[in-house]
């Protein structure tokens, strides 16, 4: 028992996927350790949900391997899988409850257990009042809390997510938010596939960020930020002055000014503090921060030197 | 690696069927499609009897008054060859012909058969005061050919009943003028009834040619019509499941082969379902006295082989069809694009109806023996031999193995399809494409 618990909830190593000759994904390998949230970041058309494919066994790698709960993935691991696909899929014309019954019951669970538990889940996230509806007869952001339901009713050890929260307000996108955290709580491992900076950031212990096919960037993403380093000051000088001096300094990179503050970059192996002493010199200064680079900045900065 | 779940197919095929016999469609059409057929088969024949009851008053044109009389006896003689001399008799026999829509006769003799004659009557048919006569004169029987100039010449049937009828008469006439007794001549005349007496295994059931005809048409269309239709409908199930993205969501869970056994199966059921509806009340409208296409099958005298059969090749030609449907499906994006495939995967079922009347004809017949071996066209032709006529047993194993056999390889070939196409979106593949999904899937 204990050992399970240690191993990965899922290994893909050098697992590569072609499609005639567009290469989908090259030579990938990560892991995603148990409990934990990870994220699968990259641009449109990066690989990520031909990742998640064979992760599940909807496709099969040409080569690499993947290994799921400490062993080769098959088929019969998949009952304690869930996957929320990108695209929403369920039957337009069927009653919502009967439908979350029926996923459950492909997922393993008896009828009535099913059923149970589409209820409980229904109430929980304040959608019950639709079971008795067709599907079609939901707005967008109804139907996704059902298939975000119809996705977690096996209490899957395992979730994977792709784009879970596009079409929801900001009040039901964080329902979901609550509900992931609660899971990850009880020890369950989740993959978030999206665009979305800020969810990742908020939301993910690691990344994987894959750019045409290749993994770019991975690892914990407090390292990860902290490896990139805090090359971002911002700084509010008093009063108005012309700033124009600090863009000079031999220690700054670049700088952009806002409203009431100003951004810069520091040079490669500029020390901050000298920075600081520099500026306080000549003006007096309010704020002085030291930013952490956003995920945002890392995934432009990363992507974009592929690109080049 | 890739076992079959039987849980999962249960679990697809169940929903396939529940969703499709709860839908209105499914009811409205299980009882309009037996509706439709009584309709078919009913209103024309009611059309026929209203219509054509009605009476024709021709003249005979003869110079021999004797041979104009010995016409006219035969023009209104009855079908079923009573004699029609007595005023009670010709109004009993007036009313049975009005019952069964035969058209019925008042003839005029006329023995000037002259030009003058000829015009007269002609202005008489301009009037509308008749309807037609007949010119008899010495010339035509020399030559054996008359005219029957009338108004409306174009019922075709009523024509040939004329024609018959004329020849006997004249035949009886010179008979009788060579000195036959009248009443010989009335036994050597009577038409032969033949009724065929279908021999298989030992026993004997007799059966009207047209009802049986009638009957095995009525069959296979419906084969071919449920093979169709069920066939076409599985295509447009994995069609949906690809438009609404269910597919993903399910691949997750199911295997590609288990989800298009599934629902393959879940379909077909409905189908079944509904066949035995239709026959259901099928025999419930062959009651007895009903007049209905239903109890013409009865009375086609079927052995429950014929039942048996039906199901068999059914089910055979519909897992065939089905699965070369849910590849399709699985190939096409839209609706538009699979109905002008969709015309290929179906045409070899076309192409065995266009036969069926050859084969009707000539069940044994070499040529239809091999041709209803060929898997694609045996649910339809290897059904109607069987019911028109008893087929070797080694033959009807033959064609069940050949097509269990092809059923194998298309379910192979088709799943494999299916597995890829099923995911793909956008672009329809290219047939080396489709090729190398079956290789590599």
């Amino acid at each position: 028992m204990n050992t399970l618990e240690l191993m990965n909830t899922l290994e893909l190593k050098n697992v590569c996927k072609a499609y005639d000759k567009f290469v989908a994904v090259d030579d990938l390998s990560f892991n995603i350790a148990p409990g934990t949230m990870f994220g699968l970041l990259g641009p449109n058309g990066a690989g990520k949900t031909s990742t998640i494919r064979m992760m599940i066994g909807i496709t099969m790698p040409d080569s690499g391997e993947v290994r799921m709960f400490g062993e080769p993935f098959h088929r019969g691991q998949l009952n304690r899988v869930g996957y929320l696909p990108e695209e929403r899929g369920l039957y337009p014309k069927m009653k919502v409850i009967e439908q979350l019954t029926w996923f459950g019951e492909l997922h393993g669970l008896s009828r009535s257990e099913s059923k149970r538990r589409s209820q409980e889940w229904g109430e929980r996230l304040d959608i019950a009042q639709a079971f008795q509806k067709k599907t079609n007869e939901l707005s967008k952001g109804m139907q996704q809390k059902i298939q975000f339901i119809a996705t977690l009713l096996h209490e899957p050890d395992f979730i994977i997510m792709d784009e879970p929260f596009s079409g929801l307000d900001p009040l039901n996108a964080r329902l979901l938010e609550d509900e992931l955290l609660r899971l990850r709580k009880l020890g369950r491992t989740i993959l978030f596939s999206t665009h979305r900076m800020d969810q990742v950031e908020k939301l993910c212990d690691s990344i994987c960020l894959i750019n045409q096919g290749k993994g770019v960037l991975q690892g914990d993403l407090r390292q990860i930020k902290s490896r990139y380093g805090r090359d971002t000051v911002q700084i509010a000088l008093e009063g108005s002055p012309d700033a124009s001096f600090i863009g000079n300094s031999a220690l700054v990179k670049s700088m952009e000014s806002y409203e009431g503050y100003i951004q810069v970059k520091l040079a490669q192996g500029a020390d901050s503090q000298q920075l600081l002493r520099s500026i306080t010199d000549r003006s007096r200064v309010n704020k002085f921060e030291l930013m952490e680079p956003s995920l945002e900045e890392i995934f432009i900065e990363v992507v974009g030197k592929t690109i080049a | 690696m890739r076992s079959i779940n039987l849980r999962n197919i249960f679990l697809i095929a169940r929903r396939e069927y529940l969703e499709r016999v709860r839908t209105k469609a499914f009811m409205i059409f299980t009882l309009l499609m037996p509706a439709i057929m009584f309709g078919f088969s009913v209103v024309p024949s009611l059309l026929v009897m209203s219509k054509s009851g009605g009476t024709l008053h021709i003249a005979v044109v003869s110079a021999d008054a004797k041979l104009a009389q010995s016409v006219k006896v035969e023009i209104l003689r009855s079908p079923s060859g009573a004699e029609a001399q007595q005023e009670e008799k010709l109004k009993q026999q007036k009313r049975r012909s009005a019952q069964s829509g035969d058209v019925q006769y008042t003839v005029d003799v006329n023995t000037d058969a002259s030009e003058k004659t000829r015009t007269e009557l002609q202005k008489r048919l301009d009037a509308k005061e008749m309807d037609g006569f007949i010119w008899l004169d010495g010339k035509a029987i020399a030559e054996h050919t008359t005219t029957y100039t009338g108004r409306d010449v174009s019922n075709f049937v009523e024509l040939g009943k004329l024609q018959g009828r004329i020849r006997t008469g004249v035949l009886r006439y010179q008979l009788a003028k060579k000195g036959f007794d009248p009443n010989e001549l009335q036994s050597f005349m009577k038409p032969f009834d033949v009724s065929a007496i279908k021999w298989e295994g030992g026993k004997a059931s007799q059966t009207d040619q047209g009802t049986q005809l009638l009957a095995v048409v009525f069959l296979v269309i419906t084969l071919y019509v449920t093979v169709l239709m069920y066939g076409v409908n599985v295509m447009r199930a994995v069609l949906e499941e690809k438009t609404t993205r269910v597919m993903e969501v399910l691949m997750a869970s199911v295997s590609a082969t288990d989800l298009m056994a599934g629902k393959i199966m879940g379909v077909g059921a409905v189908g079944l379902t509904q066949v035995a509806a239709w026959f259901t009340m099928a025999s419930v409208a062959a009651a007895p006295g009903a007049f209905s296409l239903a109890g013409k099958i009865r009375e086609a005298n079927f052995s429950g082989m014929t039942a048996v059969y039906f199901v068999i090749y059914f089910l055979l030609g519909y897992f065939l069809y089905s699965s070369m449907c849910a590849a399709l499906g699985a190939l096409v994006t839209s609706e538009q694009e699979a109905q002008q495939l969709q015309f290929f995967v179906i045409m070899p079922l076309i192409v065995s109806v266009m036969f069926m009347m050859f084969v009707m004809m000539h069940p044994n017949d070499p040529r239809v023996v091999a041709l209803s071996l060929i898997p694609f066209c045996t649910p339809v032709l290897m059904f109607i031999r069987t019911i028109v006529s008893p087929v070797p047993a080694w033959q009807v194993a033959l064609s069940i193995g050949l097509m269990l056999g092809t059923i194998a390889c298309v379910v192979w070939v088709c799943a494999r399809i299916y597995r890829v196409g099923a995911l793909m979106h956008g672009k329809r593949p290219t047939l080396p494409e489709i090729v190398k999904w079956v290789r590599y899937a």
